[in-house]
């Protein structure tokens, strides 16, 4: 995978966040390393943004699903880089089950299985 | 109504502090000692032939096997909050007077101990007990019963109306004047309360100013000086304990959620929301297991605190059972309370205040979260830092 693909799915990312409303939960390994300035230029205000880093695979994923079901969240992304079908199908319906808007931020280059409902 | 004090000096304040601390000092010298400018003196001693003042080297000459303890002033002053606050079994309206002494309210009390020379002896013998020594004395004013108390003499209760009579003969330094004021009136030859109370008022207020006359009026009575009760810090606490040792989850979370709703309800009647909690198992074989949750923001939601302690109970090892189980809020802090902002409309937009650190506290319990502050720099790397999620970031305005 180039580098320049992560970098094209971030800024669609940001562009979809932009659009809604209330704060931004960034899940991700390394959730330190999401440069805020980078976010704020294109749109995702900085006051917004709150930084979760998982150690394991198992915390990100239950903590994107709080953050889909709790009424403060305005969105939630989760950045990772193994997703089984299983747990894609529960964030999926976490996400039908509420209105805010769930985003997967995958940079592997072979797709795996995915139930998310756009991708 | 004729109200009555009783006052208590506990002059080795600092001395019984620390022989509770270490029993095994028993009867031997002791003295406490602080930098005073650039000389080391005692500050306080009960050793023979040393006296408060006295210089560091002198002292350790005399006595070489003098045990040396630096001066805490915190700390004393600490322990005797705790003992104002222990007084409260005698009376409601217990306080801290002065470094060395508390004041107690005992109007009316006295019934309850059968007089005021047994409550007296009651007060002496509980304090005494606990290895502090006291001077004590009841009277009319708290001026004049704090003056008795240290002058030294036996503990007694002045019958009412007599403050003046037994004030005259005690020395000026009984009513803790400053010590400019002690001896500018010994150089007038004035060196009993009597001595200054004949004096004419207008020229002492003239030479010595209020505060003189303020410690005479108070002891007198003219002009008594209200006393501050300490007040008992409010307990949240809440106990339950059980006819047959739990060992099961279910069991165990019934109990908690009973605790929490308990503690919840003497939180929120108090105004308060709970920023620590601890929750201890008293087990049957006499081992306590605990474990303890923390929240960002005050809350006394029940239903909140005891989602956070379902991580967090799962650590507990019953073995045999817990027969007492204890909820504790060990830090509180106010909570103001909010009104949510009125939806427009849908409805759906609407959030209640308290959403975002709830998310938060229950997140936070497995994987840390933080906020990026925007600083102003030019370089990359320093332009943000990782700050307190709980608090909104200032974000400069485009």
């Amino acid at each position: 995978m180039k580098a320049s693909d992560l970098g094209a799915g971030l800024a669609l990312c940001t562009l979809n966040l932009s659009r809604t409303n209330g704060p931004v939960l960034w899940i991700s390994a390394h959730a330190e390393d999401v440069w805020a300035p980078g976010l704020h230029a294109l749109g995702l205000r900085a006051d917004r943004l709150l930084q979760a880093s998982y150690r394991q695979l198992a915390d990100g994923l239950w903590t994107m699903e709080e953050a889909l079901r709790s009424p403060a969240s305005g969105a939630a992304v989760l950045q990772t880089d193994r997703l089984d079908m299983t747990a894609s199908r529960r964030l999926q319906l976490a996400a039908e089950g509420s209105t805010r808007v769930g985003l997967l931020l995958r940079n592997f280059a072979e797709h795996g299985p995915s139930s998310a409902a756009s991708r | 109504m004729n109200r009555r004090y009783l006052a208590l000096c506990l002059p080795y304040l600092a001395l019984d502090r620390l022989r509770r601390q270490h029993p095994d000092w028993d009867e031997r010298p002791l003295a406490v000692w602080a930098a005073v400018g650039n000389r080391r003196c005692l500050t306080a001693t009960d050793a023979p032939g040393l006296f408060p003042g006295q210089a560091l080297a002198d002292a350790q000459a005399i006595l070489p096997d003098l045990i040396l303890a630096d001066a805490d002033p915190e700390g004393d002053a600490a322990v005797l909050e705790r003992l104002a606050l222990w007084a409260l079994r005698f009376t409601p309206l217990s306080a801290v007077d002065g470094e060395d002494g508390l004041m107690l309210d005992t109007t009316g009390v006295e019934a309850l101990f059968g007089g005021e020379a047994p409550l007296l002896a009651a007060v002496l013998e509980s304090f005494a007990s606990g290895g502090y020594r006291t001077l004590a004395a009841i009277a009319g004013t708290p001026g004049c019963a704090a003056a008795l108390a240290r002058s030294g003499a036996a503990p007694y209760a002045l019958p009412p109306g007599q403050e003046l009579d037994s004030l005259a003969r005690l020395p000026l330094e009984a009513l803790r004047p400053s010590q400019d004021i002690v001896h500018g009136l010994g150089r007038l030859g004035l060196r009993q309360i009597g001595d200054v109370l004949r004096q004419p008022r207008g020229p002492l207020a003239r030479r010595f100013g209020r505060p003189l006359l303020d410690v005479l009026d108070d002891a007198t009575g003219a002009r008594p000086r209200p006393i501050q009760p300490v007040r008992p810090p409010p307990v949240f606490s809440a106990v339950r304990h059980l006819l047959e040792p739990i060992v099961t989850r279910p069991a165990i979370d019934h109990v908690l959620e009973n605790l929490l709703e308990e503690l919840c309800r003497a939180m929120e009647h108090a105004g308060e929301g709970a920023r620590r909690l601890i929750l201890r198992g008293f087990r049957v074989d006499r081992v306590v297991q605990k474990v303890s949750i923390g929240t960002g923001a005050a809350s006394h939601a029940a239903s909140h605190l005891f989602r956070l302690f379902r991580e967090a109970v799962g650590e507990l090892e019953p073995d045999l059972g817990f027969e007492r189980m204890v909820l504790e809020a060990l830090t509180t802090e106010p909570v103001v309370r909010t009104q949510a902002a009125m939806s427009r409309g849908g409805g759906c937009t609407a959030t209640s205040p308290d959403a975002l650190p709830e998310l938060l506290d229950r997140t936070r319990q497995r994987i840390p979260i933080s906020r990026p502050q925007p600083l102003s720099s030019h370089w990359p790397e320093y332009a943000a830092a990782p700050a307190d999620p709980y608090v909104a970031p200032d974000v400069p305005k485009d």
